[in-house]
Parts: C-alpha cells; sequence; structure tokens
C-alpha cells in the first residue's frame, strides 16, 4: 500500500476504492502532511473520527473564513470568503444562520414535506410503470431540485437548466471537465441569482431570496454579496449532496438484499435507515479548514495558515467508532457519522437531507417488491463531491 | 499632510479605516471600504487633499502595538504594482466606459487597455456584476465564457461591441 495518492486528482476518487488507502492512514498516520504532485501548496489530511469531529467543534483554532474545500484553500482561499454562510464565522455567521433556521429547521422544511413525499412516491410509480430507469437521474436528481427550487423561489421553468449547470460546478460526469466550464457554470448560476434578487427587491414573494433580500441584522440588510452567494450556497448544498445519498441509497439496498429485506419487512425503521443512509454515502467526501494559530493535533504540529482537509468517507468508516464499518446496517446503532458535517458549521440543509431521503426509502417500502441492477452504475469525478450519476435499475 | 488626508479618509462614510504614508516621493493612502464597493473616483472628489495613489485592501494589517504594519502594507503596495501593465489610455467610449467599472469594481485607479480582469484581483461575482452592468447599460447579455476568455480590457472592450452590433 502506498501513501503516494494524490488527493487532489478528481478521477482518483471516482475510479479507486481507497478504503485500504483510508485504514492505512487511520492507522499509520493519521495526522498527514500530503504534497500534491502539481506542486501547489500542501496541506494535512486528517481521517479519524475523533481528530475530523474534533476540528470540525474547534472554532479557537481553526475557521471556515478562508475557504472550506481542498481546491478553494489551495487556490489561495475562496471569492466568497465571509460572504457565504459556510464560510463567515463568529456573530454574522450566527446572524445569517437563524434568519435561515426558520426556513430549515425541522418544522421549517415540513411546508414541503408533503410534496416532496408525492412526488417521491409519483416518480417510483413511473419508474415502477415503465420497469427501468436510470435511479440517480429519475429519482434521485429531482427530488432535491424540486425542495430547494421550491424554497428558493426559483420557478418550474429554470429548475432543469439550474440542475445541469449546478451538477458541473464542483463536479461532472465525465473525467474531462475543465476548470473553465466549472467557472462558467458557477458564473452563470451567481448571475440567475444576482438577477433573481434585484427582481425579489421590488416584488417580494414567500421565499428564500425574498426573506434574504429583506432580512436585517443588527439593522442594515444583508450585503449584495453576502444574498448571491448563500444562494448559490443552497442551490449546490440543497441540490447535489442529497441526489448522491438517495442514488447510492438505492445501490447499497440492491448490493445488500438482506438489508432490503429489513427495510420491506420493517424490521428497521425508516429513521435508522435514513441515518446509514448518509453515513454510507457520504457525499461530501472532505471538508476544509485553515489553522489560526499554531496547534498540535496527533502528536504533530500544525501551524498557523496551514490548510487542514477533514477525510468525512475515512471517518465514518473509522473501526475504533463503527463496528464493522465496512458493513452497510440499516439498524446501526448508534450511528453518530460526520456524514452532516458537526460544530457550528452542521450541515444546515440536514432536516431537508433527512426528509427527502426518507420520503424515498419510504416510498421504495411501501410500493416496490424487489430491485434489481440493470446495467452499470457510474460515478460523478470531483475531489470534494462524491457519489453516482448513473444507477440503472429495473424495479418491480 | 498625510495625518490630514488620513483624518479626512477616516471621517467618509465609505471608508473603514485608513493609514496614509509617503513611499518613493508619493502620497499613498491604504483603504479599506466600509461597505462592499468603494469608489475612489468619488472619494477623491470628496477630499480637500488627495493622496497621490490609493491602495484598496480587505483589511489593514497591524504591528504588534497596534499600529499599521508599515512592511506588509508595502508589500502589498509593491504587490498591486507588479500586477498592472504599463499605462495605456483606453481609446474608445467601450474601453472607457468597461475602464470605470473595473475601476470601480477592483477598486483600482487608472485602469488602463492592457490591464488584465483577473490578474487584478477579478473574481466570479465581480464578473457577474460586469454582466449585470453590460445588461442595463448596453442591453446585452454576454455569456461568462467571454468575461474569462477576453479577461485584459481592450479585447473584452471589443468582443462587447461586436455583440452589441450584432
Amino acid at each position: 500500500m502506498t501513501l503516494a495518492l494524490d488527493l487532489t486528482d478528481r478521477v482518483l476518487h471516482s475510479t479507486e476504492d481507497l478504503s485500504e488507502f483510508w485504514r492505512d492512514l487511520r492507522h499509520n498516520n493519521p495526522v498527514h502532511w500530503l504534497d500534491p504532485t502539481d506542486g501547489g501548496p500542501g496541506f494535512w489530511v486528517l481521517t479519524t473520527y475523533e481528530h475530523v469531529s474534533a476540528v470540525y467543534r474547534d472554532t479557537k483554532h481553526f475557521t471556515s473564513e478562508r475557504g472550506n474545500v481542498m481546491d478553494a484553500l489551495r487556490a489561495g482561499g475562496d471569492s466568497a470568503a465571509k460572504r457565504m454562510l459556510s464560510l463567515t464565522d463568529g456573530p454574522r455567521h450566527a446572524g445569517i444562520r437563524s434568519i435561515l433556521m426558520k426556513t430549515f429547521s425541522k418544522r421549517g422544511v415540513e411546508q414541503v414535506g408533503t410534496r416532496i413525499r408525492s412526488v417521491a412516491r409519483s416518480l417510483v410509480e413511473s419508474a415502477l410503470a415503465a420497469g427501468e430507469c436510470d435511479f440517480a437521474k429519475d429519482v434521485a436528481a429531482p427530488i432535491p431540485l424540486m425542495a430547494i427550487c421550491d424554497l428558493l423561489g426559483v420557478p418550474e421553468e429554470d429548475r432543469w437548466r439550474i440542475f445541469d449547470l449546478t451538477s458541473s460546478m464542483v463536479a461532472s460526469e465525465t473525467p474531462d471537465h475543465t476548470q473553465k466550464d466549472a467557472w462558467r457554470n458557477k458564473n452563470e448560476v451567481l448571475f440567475y441569482f444576482a438577477n433573481m434578487a434585484e427582481g425579489r427587491r421590488v416584488e417580494p414573494r414567500d421565499d428564500i431570496v425574498s426573506l434574504l433580500t429583506a432580512a436585517q441584522i443588527e439593522n442594515a440588510g444583508l450585503t449584495e454579496d453576502e444574498i448571491i452567494f448563500n444562494c448559490y450556497s443552497l442551490i449546490l448544498g440543497g441540490g447535489e449532496t442529497t441526489r448522491m445519498s438517495i442514488g447510492g441509497a438505492v445501490l447499497a439496498l440492491i448490493q445488500n438484499p438482506s438489508q432490503w429485506q429489513a427495510l420491506k419487512s420493517g424490521a428497521v425503521s425508516i429513521d435508522s435507515a435514513v441515518e446509514e443512509v448518509l453515513r454510507w454515502t457520504t457525499p461530501s467526501m472532505h471538508m476544509a479548514r485553515t489553522a489560526l494559530s499554531d496547534v498540535e493535533i496527533g502528536g504533530k504540529l500544525i501551524r498557523a495558515g496551514d490548510i487542514v482537509t477533514l477525510w468525512n468517507v475515512s471517518a465514518n468508516r473509522d473501526e475504533t467508532v463503527f463496528d464493522s464499518p465496512d458493513t452497510f446496517d440499516l439498524a446501526r446503532t448508534p450511528n453518530k457519522h460526520v456524514t452532516l458535517g458537526g460544530g457550528s458549521h452542521f450541515c444546515l440543509g440536514a432536516h431537508l437531507a433527512r426528509l427527502e431521503i426518507n420520503a424515498v426509502l419510504t416510498a421504495l417500502r411501501d410500493m416496490v417488491s424487489g430491485m434489481e441492477l440493470a446495467g452499470e452504475p457510474r460515478r460523478i469525478y470531483s475531489n470534494f463531491l462524491g457519489g453516482v450519476c448513473h444507477v440503472p435499475v429495473s424495479l418491480r | 499632510m498625510t495625518q490630514d488626508i488620513e483624518r479626512s479618509l477616516r471621517d467618509h462614510a465609505s471608508v473603514g479605516s485608513a493609514a496614509v504614508t509617503v513611499e518613493d516621493d508619493r502620497v499613498v493612502a491604504f483603504v479599506v471600504p466600509a461597505a462592499e464597493s468603494l469608489s475612489l473616483r468619488e472619494l477623491r472628489t470628496a477630499l480637500a487633499d488627495t493622496p497621490d495613489e490609493f491602495v484598496v485592501l480587505p483589511a489593514l494589517p497591524l504591528a504588534g502595538d497596534g499600529t499599521p504594519d508599515w512592511a506588509e502594507l508595502s508589500r502589498s503596495r509593491g504587490d498591486l504594482r507588479r500586477r498592472r501593465q504599463p499605462y495605456v489610455a483606453p481609446r474608445n467610449d467601450m474601453e472607457r466606459y468597461l475602464a470605470g467599472l473595473w475601476e470601480d469594481l477592483l477598486g483600482v485607479e487608472d485602469i488602463g487597455a492592457d490591464d488584465d480582469f483577473f490578474t487584478l484581483g477579478g473574481h466570479s461575482l465581480l464578473a457577474v456584476r460586469i454582466r449585470m452592468r453590460l445588461q442595463r447599460d448596453h442591453g446585452v447579455t454576454v455569456p461568462p465564457e467571454v468575461l474569462f476568455e477576453n479577461s485584459v480590457l481592450h479585447e473584452q472592450a471589443a468582443v462587447v461591441e461586436s455583440m452589441r452590433e450584432a
């Protein structure tokens, strides 16, 4: 087993099974300094559950304000720094988060709950009628897209265009996607929300964009940058991640027939199954922070300014926390995975994600008697998001 | 003189903090905007005494005793100068229009025809602002890749002009 794998490589995560690599790091080098082959800035690679969850909670020594993913930090910092909720710390973060929590609280997301459940049922019904479908494309993609667009106020006719753009901003379905393509798509999405925010200022509606344009923190409105970057963040966080979890859930259920039976028979609850799906799929493979001052972790000295990457995919398979971590076990308890992060930046959309996955698992349990793969599943290419974009299945 | 300018800068609503010094016989004002954008053109008009040059920064670097870190500020000025191209005055209406727009968005004065948007700190959201202004002021919807591929001012002006005529 070599430690020379370059984690910045976006194709690597899609084509290779890295389980052995992560296990080796967790056991032999849990706080590992990596110098990528491109000659750019190196960074720390943290792989154990203990270290990853500790850094999430430690806002004294680690900041999100320069960026929270490897690529942006290595490029010198994120241009949305301090203007996007996830890239803001301290009182400003608390202020904006509390505005958005009205929509994303457990009670808040129920405003789209009925619709999500009914759409999940009708999509599964169509898939059953057709006999075969691409579950990732036909069921996993439209549900989170519909939910986040309903909440943001993006009209029906624009949604699939937005989907095409957002699904190729931080990941892609082809290995030869360029930086320019990503920049272009990101710019179109920002432009879209800049125009939308301008419209909502004049004519507010009952949606998040209007909520953000009208919001006040300490008697001042949010800046234009904050509004646009937060919409960008919500459409990406809301649309892309749960799509990976839902597609991955179906694949895992097909590959583990006993778990499908347990779900079908009611031997495990949907709530418990949702948590294992989240742990198993871990769509945000890593998150990143910057050290604010010198700090020691696992006997290694991390210097102020160092980039620290937190590998959720590895922490969620840490054998010191999860029994038989490489077993897909819907009844797993406790199941305190780090899929949704931790600390003050814990995923804003956690309730929405759980609601969406719950709706799909419920529809499968209630309506489907058997599932088989009908083709080769395909994964997206990215060093940040991981999961499947194509899962051909036959349902009956 | 530098202190007077520093005081009047600090009193201005659009300035968050400021430090003024003399470097290479030039009065240099380092300013941190109070809000997300700062028009140096408007600032210049509002001041009684003006510096020879401005350097806009996201935050003022401080030394241990809380005073401005002049060495770090000098490095920021050097860095900005290295990113500039030798000045070539904008030559037509579209170049002058874009130069003014870039100056406001980037917080840099005297944008020339050979300056590069990304080298001077342009990023995705600033590119969005250019696109929104072009839509409003010139009625053209410029695709993002056009700005990405034509990041030098005179190239950008030429391609926007050709789209406007088409």
